[in-house]
């Protein structure tokens, strides 16, 4: 090992402005292609897609624009541990509302009827149907049993 | 260039060589990355715990968000990020002129960012599409439920919107750097650390912009 590089250290890897290019052309179509599935109902799947999407685009700009796979690896080793724990956060958070619901009934009741109220606003002719704030709309109240009110 | 090169590179005393500068303040700035990723991880957790608990109402409340001006800002911030890079390589190639067009017009989409998203404050405020009690649009289905989803999109963007200011700011004391002739292909890690934040502003944006917007 020379001084210099002892000093200055490896030289940078400069990357084409080409390539960078690419990469900003490649999230602009991500992005479009994002848009345009969103006019689609996957149902369950539609969060999953959008995520991946999401993801590939993160991807492409903390590799190429933050230089994560070009520079030194304990970098994307920083980053990747606070993204674990993250997704460690969320998913134990989500696990949690969902699993309630097996405990205590009014919480599923809860999710059925806010998607009640959602279809019924698909309809036009529905909007609006409670103008005010207060009074509650019979028809939309689930029976969740006697004493749970 | 001249010969003895390494006493061109503006070497803070704590460090023993230039490279170690350069690991060590990159390594600091991932760190501080990872914290602003779980800061807004916070966020992000309401936002899943809240669309979990009420699917209608995200799904109805989103309609209210304007799929176009949101697009456009994502584009802009792309492209921002682009120019960010652009700068960096041009630091490389000794091209001041460049880095200075370069951070300029990174600025430039900063603030138009900004402009589409006050045009996008200004119409909720409006329509009464406000957190809390503050709610008062009359033509949602669930309004009882509707504020939370606005609560969530006012903290989101209004914590990313308070990113993007002190961006400016931070590139626009860079770019006053470079234009004092600061930088140069020896010396350009400041370009390359305020980047890194720049970049994360853009990577946080392109979680918000399907999450907010697009979800069905």
């Amino acid at each position: 090992m020379s001084f210099r590089h002892m000093v200055l250290g490896p030289k940078p890897h400069i990357q084409s402005v080409a390539l960078y290019w690419i990469v900003f052309f490649a999230l602009v179509s991500l992005t479009l292609l994002t848009v345009y599935l969103s006019h689609y109902d996957f149902g369950a799947w539609s969060v999953l897609v959008t995520l991946i999407i999401a993801g590939t685009k993160a991807l492409l700009v903390m590799g190429f624009f933050m230089h994560l796979f070009f520079d030194n690896k304990f970098y994307a080793l920083v980053a990747s541990t606070s993204l674990i724990f993250l997704s460690i956060f969320i998913l134990s958070s989500v696990l949690d509302f969902d699993s309630r619901s097996y405990v205590d009934e009014q919480d599923a009741n809860f999710r059925l009827r806010d998607e009640k109220v959602y279809q019924r606003s698909l309809n036009p002719e529905n909007l609006p149907f409670r103008p005010g704030l207060s009074e509650p709309d019979k028809a939309l109240l689930i029976d969740i049993g006697p004493g749970e009110h | 260039m001249a010969k003895n090169e390494e006493a061109l590179f503006p070497l803070a005393d704590h460090f023993a060589t230039p490279y170690q500068q350069v690991e060590s303040s990159k390594l600091g700035m991932w760190l501080f990355l990872a914290t602003e990723i779980l800061l807004f991880g916070g966020l992000f957790t309401a936002y899943s715990v809240y669309a979990y608990a009420h699917p209608g109402v995200f799904k109805e409340a989103h309609r209210y968000l304007d799929v176009t001006l949101g697009m456009t800002n994502t584009i802009v911030l792309l492209f921002s990020s682009l120019t960010v890079v652009l700068a960096i390589h041009a630091a490389q190639k000794d091209k001041i002129k460049w880095v200075v067009f370069n951070l300029g017009l990174t600025i430039v989409c900063a603030a138009a960012f900004l402009v589409v998203k006050y045009f996008e404050y200004a119409h909720k405020f409006h329509a009464g599409l406000l957190p809390g009690r503050y709610f008062t649009n009359a033509t949602i289905s669930n309004p009882d439920q509707a504020h939370i989803f606005f609560g969530i999109y006012f903290l989101m963007t209004g914590l990313h919107g308070i990113h993007v200011v002190i961006g400016i700011g931070l590139l626009t004391w860079i770019l006053l750097r470079a234009i004092k002739g600061d930088f140069g292909s020896q010396y350009y890690l400041p370009i390359e650390i305020s980047g890194l934040y720049w970049h994360l502003v853009d990577v946080i944006w392109i979680f918000l912009f399907p999450l907010l917007y697009l979800i069905r």
